[in-house]
């Protein structure tokens, strides 16, 4: 008899895998690891993964079963305070991260943040339009400007054809745009350096989410798979997998990077990638404060 | 605040962290999700954590509510249940639910919730639901009333992890077909 706990999916998870579980997932029924890759899997699949939404859609019903109790009357207090309190701190409290270990690959550990933007901030601007330019956005260099406008070009051609994910990877693809943007972060222009190759930037922030943006990306063969690393002296450790969308778009968030990398890589690898690279990088840039 | 619609609450929430709004959200839902805290817990104590926990999520995720095609309702009791079923597997601690990341689910799947759930009455979920094999809906229960995972389903049942996944797939599929012939 299984274990459980123990995963059931490979690290590479299809969008066939993903349709087959569907039911399990919106139920909240899968085992964690399952779980988390299937979540990665939404946030930056192309596809609109329809059987979500059909499965999904009972659920709300099942609710409906479900009888009404009055909470205790003190709970309210207790929420109300809880919440105060949360929001004293200013942000989400620091999560714990599953531990990584170098040279292992672990994108199936890969989430999107739960928290995409900052209650408090009262500049961010939610994303109505997935090609809308945050106003923010107008800093940096040449370089920077050009790669923004290049992702964000890419992102306006390609969003007409995009289906559910499109908000969501919009969220993110701003909040990689804003982090880029803010003084703060640790930044990496990436640029191959081959004509018409592929470029885009890596974004760090203080508080240790990482984003990694790459326009005209080309496809990879069936066999093969583009994937990121960290590179901590010499020492390379796999950040996850990428996947490009068909406008050659490439969104990825870690909210775990490793901390004290200097460059961020990335290498073709066989298809669900290599425990160390197998091929010599052939886009990279060194992590820099911003500032 | 009374007559305030819920998405203005949320939104008054997320921009300034309003108490009043956050008061008035929790008078209006406390009892749904008690309720379900309970079903799913059935420890008081446990379903005014869950409760508890899952007021700060929507606090800490309301900014993000905008990319969620759902109700309000919808969306709070996604996190509520969430929330029930982490501190249910706690105590399985090999199966507790990814730490942090309790409105992922909801966050992740802007389609995921449409508006099913919104017409239909109580009756016809429960007759959709008993209409159901009893194997699938065994396994729809388990996994959304109980908080078992599908190993854990597989177990309880003594079937096959391949099977739990068909029962409630094509438990959910039979009940989506119902629900939409009923309205």
């Amino acid at each position: 008899m299984s274990d459980p706990g123990r995963p059931t999916l490979g690290p590479d998870v299809s969008c066939d895998e993903v349709a087959d579980l569907a039911g399990l997932y919106v139920l909240d029924a899968l085992e964690p690891a399952d779980y988390q890759s299937i979540t990665a899997h939404l946030a930056s699949c192309p596809a609109a993964h329809a059987e979500m939404r059909e499965l999904g859609s009972v659920v709300p019903a099942l609710a409906t079963l479900v009888e009404q109790i009055d909470a205790p009357p003190a709970l309210k207090a207790r929420v109300m305070t809880a919440v105060a309190e949360a929001a004293r701190e200013g942000a989400a409290a620091p999560q714990r991260q599953p531990e990584k270990q170098p040279g292992r690959y672990s994108a199936g550990g890969r989430v999107l943040p739960p928290r995409l933007a900052d209650p408090e901030d009262a500049t961010w601007n939610r994303p109505t339009r997935p090609w809308q330019l945050p106003a923010w956005a107008s800093w940096g260099s040449a370089v920077a400007a050009v790669v923004i406008i290049a992702v964000v070009g890419v992102w306006a051609l390609g969003a007409q054809s995009r289906a559910s994910n499109a908000e969501e990877r919009a969220a993110v693809l701003t909040e990689a745009i804003r982090t880029f943007a803010q003084p703060e972060s640790s930044i990496a222009i990436l640029r191959e350096s081959a004509a018409g190759g592929s470029s885009g930037f890596a974004a760090v922030t203080p508080s240790g989410t990482a984003y990694l943006v790459m326009v005209n990306m080309a496809p990879v063969p069936a066999d093969q798979a583009y994937q990121a690393w960290y590179i901590v002296g010499e020492q390379p450790i796999s950040a996850g997998l990428l996947t490009v969308d068909e406008s050659g778009l490439a969104v990825f968030v870690d909210q775990n990077p490793e901390p004290g990398a200097q460059v961020i890589a990335l290498t073709r690898e066989p298809k669900g990638g290599s425990d160390q690279p197998t091929t010599a990088p052939f886009v990279s840039g060194e992590l820099r404060p911003q500032a | 605040m009374t007559g305030v619609a819920d998405e203005a609450l949320i939104e008054r929430l997320a921009t300034t962290a309003d108490e009043a709004a956050l008061s008035e959200l929790y008078d209006r839902y406390q009892a749904l999700m008690y309720g379900l805290a309970m079903r799913i817990t059935n420890d008081a104590g446990l379903a005014q954590d869950a409760v508890q926990e899952a007021f700060v999520g929507i606090w800490r995720n309301a900014a993000s509510y905008s990319t969620v095609r759902a109700s309000v309702r919808t969306w709070m009791l996604s996190i509520t249940h969430h929330r029930a079923i982490d501190l249910v597997r706690r105590r399985r601690p090999t199966t507790a639910l990814p730490e942090g990341n309790f409105a992922v689910a909801a966050l992740t799947v802007p389609d995921v919730w449409p508006e099913v759930a919104r017409a239909v009455d109580v009756d016809a979920v429960r007759s959709a639901m008993s209409e159901l094999p009893a194997p699938q809906r065994q396994a729809i229960e388990l996994a959304y009333f109980e908080g078992l995972t599908q190993v854990e389903i597989a177990e309880r049942t003594g079937s096959p992890l391949g099977t739990i996944k068909s029962r409630v797939r094509l438990g959910l599929l039979t009940m989506r077909r119902q629900l939409e012939e009923s309205q």
